[in-house]
This record gives C-alpha cells, sequence and structure tokens, in this order.
C-alpha cells in the first residue's frame, strides 16, 4: 500500500518550539493507513530533522523572505523525487506564501488544508481588534506603531503596563516606558514594523487548539490552561479543560470565519471570568500533541480530512491530561549533520 | 453541594477540570469533600468533624 507523503514544517523543537515535530508524531500516532513524513527545514539544526522516528527524509527550503516562487521550486524538485500527497506548513510567517501556492501545488497533485487569504488576514494581529468588533467577541485594545515616538501617545492611551508585539512573534509585558522602548527596538529590529502595542489583561492564560472543515463547523476544539511558561511565554506544561464557554468561544469563532485548517486561540480570562481573545495563531500549536493525548488527534484528522475522508465532528475528549515538555540531549554524529549542511536533505 | 466534574481521591487531592486548578487537602477538608459528595447533610458533617482528627481518619 503506497504510504500518504505529507511534508511538514516546524522541526525546529527548541525553547520557543515550532509545531513540527508534535504534528508528526500525531499524525504517526493517528492515521491507520501508512504515512511518509517529509520534513522542510530552514535551519540545518532544527532539532526533528534528526530524531528518530519523525521524519522519513528532511529537505532544505529557503526562507519564507525569498518569496513564493523560490519555495514553488523547492516544492516542485522535491515532489518529482518524493510524490508528495499533503503540505502541512506550520509557520505563521511561511502561511501567505503557501496560500499563494495553493493552486499550483494542487494541480501538481498536492494538497493542503489551510485558510484562505481573507480567513489569515481577518485575524491578523494589525485587523484582530476590528475583527473582534465586527464578530462581538472581546479583544484588547491595539495600535499599529511605526515610529517609537509614538509610544508616549500608547502610554498615554493604554497606561503601563502594556503588551509590546511583533508582526509575527514576541511579545514583552512593558511595565514602564524604558521597557516599552527597549522592546520596541529590540522586536522591530527581528520582525519589522508594525509594532503592536496592546492593552494589558490581567488574568489566567488558556490556549484553544481547533480544527475547522472550511465550512464553518468545528471538528475538534481542545482547550488547554498553561500550568508553567517560559520566559518567552511559551507553554511547557498544560492540562485540558473541561469549560463549555471555552468550546463555545472557538466554536462561534470557527463560524465566523469559515475556518479551514487547524488553528489556536490564545485566551486570557480575567477575574470576572470574561474572555479576551489576545492572539489568534492560523496553524496548529506546538503543545498540538496533547489534541491527541486527549482523545482528538487534530492533526491525523486534518490529514484524513485533506484526503478527502468525512470527518465527524468530535464530541468529547479527556479533561485533566497534561503535557509536560522536557529537555532532551541527542547525540548525532556529524557525518548526518555534514550530510544535511552539504547536500540540504538527510 | 459539589459540581460533579469536581475530582476528588481518597488522599485528599482535588482537581477543578474548569480552571486547572489542583489542591492538596488536609483530612479534615477531604472528609468533608468525601461527606458533601456523599450528599451528608451539613449536620452530619458537622457532627462528624468535631470528632478529634484522630477518629475522622482514615476515609
Amino acid at each position: 500500500m503506497k504510504p500518504i507523503v505529507i511534508a511538514i514544517t516546524g522541526l525546529n523543537a527548541i525553547d520557543s518550539p515550532g509545531p513540527g515535530v508534535a504534528v508528526a508524531r500525531a499524525i504517526r500516532d493517528g492515521m491507520d493507513k501508512p504515512v511518509r513524513i517529509i520534513g522542510l527545514a530552514y535551519e540545518n539544526l532544527e532539532p526533528g530533522i534528526y530524531m528518530e522516528g519523525i521524519c522519513d527524509k528532511t529537505y532544505q527550503i529557503s526562507y519564507p523572505a525569498a518569496g513564493a516562487e523560490i519555495l514553488f521550486n523547492h516544492i516542485k524538485a522535491i515532489h518529482e523525487k518524493e510524490g508528495l500527497d499533503l503540505i502541512i506548513p506550520n509557520f505563521d510567517a511561511e502561511l501567505p506564501n503557501f496560500m499563494m501556492l495553493a493552486k499550483r501545488l494542487l494541480a501538481l497533485g498536492i494538497r493542503t488544508f489551510m485558510p484562505d487569504a481573507a480567513m489569515f488576514d481577518a485575524r491578523d494581529k494589525q485587523h484582530l481588534y476590528a475583527f473582534g468588533k465586527q464578530h462581538d467577541f472581546r479583544v484588547p485594545r491595539d495600535m499599529m506603531l511605526y515610529q517609537p515616538a509614538e509610544l508616549v501617545r500608547a502610554g498615554e492611551q493604554f497606561g503601563y503596563p502594556l503588551v509590546v508585539k511583533g508582526k509575527y512573534y514576541e511579545a514583552v509585558v512593558a511595565h514602564t516606558a524604558e521597557q516599552a522602548q527597549k522592546a520596541y527596538y529590540k522586536i522591530s529590529a527581528k520582525w519589522g514594523l508594525p509594532i503592536i502595542i496592546q492593552e494589558f489583561i490581567p488574568g489566567t492564560e488558556i490556549n484553544i487548539a481547533a480544527l475547522g472543515d472550511g465550512e464553518g463547523n468545528a471538528i475538534s476544539i481542545i482547550p488547554m490552561r498553561k500550568l508553567y511558561i517560559t520566559d518567552k511565554g511559551k507553554a511547557w506544561a498544560g492540562i485540558t479543560l473541561e469549560d463549555e464557554t471555552l468550546v463555545d468561544l472557538a466554536r462561534r469563532f470557527i463560524q465566523a470565519t469559515k475556518w479551514r485548517g487547524g488553528f489556536e486561540l490564545e485566551i486570557m480570562r480575567n477575574a470576572a471570568g470574561e474572555l479576551y481573545i489576545m492572539e489568534i495563531n492560523p496553524r496548529f500549536p506546538a503543545w498540538i500533541y496533547l489534541s491527541a493525548g486527549a482523545g482528538q488527534n487534530q492533526p491525523a484528522t486534518l490529514v484524513k480530512m485533506a484526503m478527502g475522508e468525512k470527518v465527524k465532528p468530535f464530541t468529547e475528549y479527556d479533561a485533566g491530561k497534561l503535557f509536560i515538555r522536557y529537555a532532551w540531549d541527542m547525540i548525532v554524529d556529524v557525518s548526518r549533520f555534514q550530510q544535511f549542511t552539504a547536500y540540504g536533505q538527510l | 453541594m459539589i459540581k460533579k466534574n469536581i475530582a476528588t481521591n481518597e488522599l485528599g487531592f482535588v482537581f477543578n477540570p474548569a480552571t486547572g486548578d489542583s489542591f492538596s487537602t488536609n483530612p479534615v477538608a477531604a472528609s468533608i469533600l468525601r461527606y458533601m459528595r456523599e450528599n451528608k447533610s451539613l449536620s452530619d458533617i458537622k457532627n462528624h468533624c468535631s470528632k478529634p482528627t484522630r477518629q475522622i481518619l482514615p476515609l
């Protein structure tokens, strides 16, 4: 039986991890058909390239900034060798290129299961507040900054603390104007402009991983409370929650956007129990393997849907399932590193 | 009245699946929770818990 050949990105299982390793692991656990997983890596030290039992083969691809055409040429060359059936992109920054190429990839026989550009833009950090207003979701007030001098106005409007956020990644809670300015320069140097200043909402951080079918139906929704948060704000441990208000929120989001594919809602629940959407990530989160642990394997379900299988929405999951991330040193012979560095494949 | 989804065990570990909070209770609190789960009346629980701690144990 020919395996389903699935390419995935996001193999950087580091302290601020990409979701690729968890996605691959969940797919291997949840598929009743053979799969061959092809890793697509940007850097030659992404751990997922070298981990046993994750990727059958990995190829290096160019950074998203190189543009869609170069990406297409890379994918086409990989497809000629591997016969790809499906690509699951796992980074925010690469999604616009993949969305632009979706039809051309399909013409080659490569499927995707992603949001379209309208869905993607609606939840963008730069449009999130307007999106919330339009669909009646609570979203903290925000401001787009293109000049550091505008921080004064942001400070006056929101007071301190406030949150300084990058266009794609990173967020810093700044308690003073000096901290805000430092974060502005640091984040804009890395991710460009605008910088997003967001009102600070104190409360409990909750994330929701969900999967939409593109027709407004929620196939799976798993809420998780962060139990241990790293200095980069990432969940290092978390637990699934049983709370219908969280499930309803994600369901309303899917209905409003007709979301296609996986996504993550970052939620803050304040002392009054109100739920604020802090951010919407347009792909699976790094903790997505917990969805498999809780009984709703979202990555494997996405593969089934992408391959044309009719999937019924999940109705139950286990509350009280924990994930606890850990660090583990792999020993890798330099020959493997050389192979990937020199030939761009392993 | 304890919400049905609140999980407790004989060691006095309490888990609220709605919030993800968990607690370790002392033996008296664990007994109170157990009796509440068994729908004992408030006066029964009071009577029982007014006994010396040794008599409340074991659960």
